[in-house]
């Protein structure tokens, strides 16, 4: 492959044969996008950027400058890993995308660590995110530890008079109505035990006081289902004109 | 659509899918249904809108023909 080197020499121009300024913009004829996969590892302590259509993870990448890994192909840019796991850290900032062109993605794939917002923009499938602030809309997405304990796996909230009918809901396959005030939501997804949180509450007309129950003694949380009861301060079970339910749980 | 079935205390239970649900009244009936009780998949005008005597509806059992909670 052709380079720019000094006459006579062996080695390849450097950055420091170039004094500042000495090239514009106009003297650069054309940029040719090397077609092939350029290899990622080390530290990346200077301003750069490559020209590819594809970047692997070779080794652990520490970048403390600007990294800018770019494409003037007509090719979505893709940035994988080899058959070991790698690791891209550093204080400086790792940007990806396409050269006047919008209408391509960039793929990361089986990357972890902070990426920058042109590449989040992008992202269409995310793996796990274990750390960091998310900013954008996640579609279809299942929280598991932690984050998952802090969100809503289910909820629901439906009419319990007249023809039950379910208003909305997340996480629930089916409500069964099992009589005056006494309700069974069931569960798209199993929940890992059945000591999961629920929290609801319930309405009817304007003045009447009247709070969900969990009948524990009788019909205890599952995994698959938990059944819950609309009563009266007096213990009276009563239809609900709305219920809602929340359940926070692994 | 909704399912009815008759529980082990002699009342009838109505199940509502809801909007999440992807499956067939039958995968539901399978999977939500208690096991062992039987079933029947009936229209929504099936069911009374009167919950007055709610809990004095009845469902003969040989109704239940659709099949049995899984």
């Amino acid at each position: 492959m052709p380079y720019l080197g000094r006459r006579g020499a062996l080695a390849p121009l450097t950055s420091a044969d170039i004094p500042v300024g000495i090239v514009e913009g106009t003297d650069i004829a054309f940029l040719e996008n090397a077609s092939g996969t350029h290899n990622l590892e080390g530290t990346y302590s200077t301003e750069r950027m490559y020209l590819n259509d594809s970047y692997t993870l070779t080794g652990n990448v520490t970048i403390t400058g600007h990294l800018a890994l770019g494409s003037i192909a007509d090719e979505d840019i893709v940035i994988t890993q080899d058959s070991t796991e790698r690791t891209i850290t550093g204080s400086g900032t790792l940007e990806a995308g396409n050269i006047l062109q919008d209408t391509h993605s960039t793929s990361v794939t089986g990357m972890t660590g902070e990426l920058a917002n042109s590449v989040q923009d992008n992202i269409t499938r995310l793996g796990t995110v274990t750390s960091g602030i998310f900013n954008g809309t996640l579609n279809t997405t299942t929280f598991s530890g932690s984050a998952g304990k802090i969100t809503a796996k289910v909820w629901v909230t439906y009419k319990g008079t007249d023809a039950v009918a379910i208003h909305d809901s997340v996480g629930v396959s089916s409500v069964t109505d099992n009589g005056v005030g006494i309700y069974t939501v069931n569960f798209l997804t199993p929940f890992a035990n059945i000591y999961y949180c629920s929290v609801g509450m319930s309405g009817h007309n304007t003045t009447k006081l009247k709070s969900v129950s969990q009948p524990i003694g009788t019909t205890p949380p599952t995994t698959n289902s938990c059944k819950y009861e609309t009563v009266y301060a007096d213990g009276s079970i009563a239809d609900a004109q709305i219920m809602m339910v929340a359940i926070f749980g692994d | 659509m909704r399912i009815i079935y008759k529980t082990s205390e002699n009342t009838v239970s109505v199940i509502l899918p809801s909007s999440e649900w992807g499956g067939t009244m039958e995968e539901l009936a399978q999977r939500d249904v208690p096991t062992g009780l039987k079933y029947k998949i009936v229209e929504d005008s099936d069911i009374p809108n009167d919950r007055l005597f709610r809990n004095a509806w009845e469902v003969d059992e040989a109704e239940l023909t659709d099949g049995v909670g899984a």
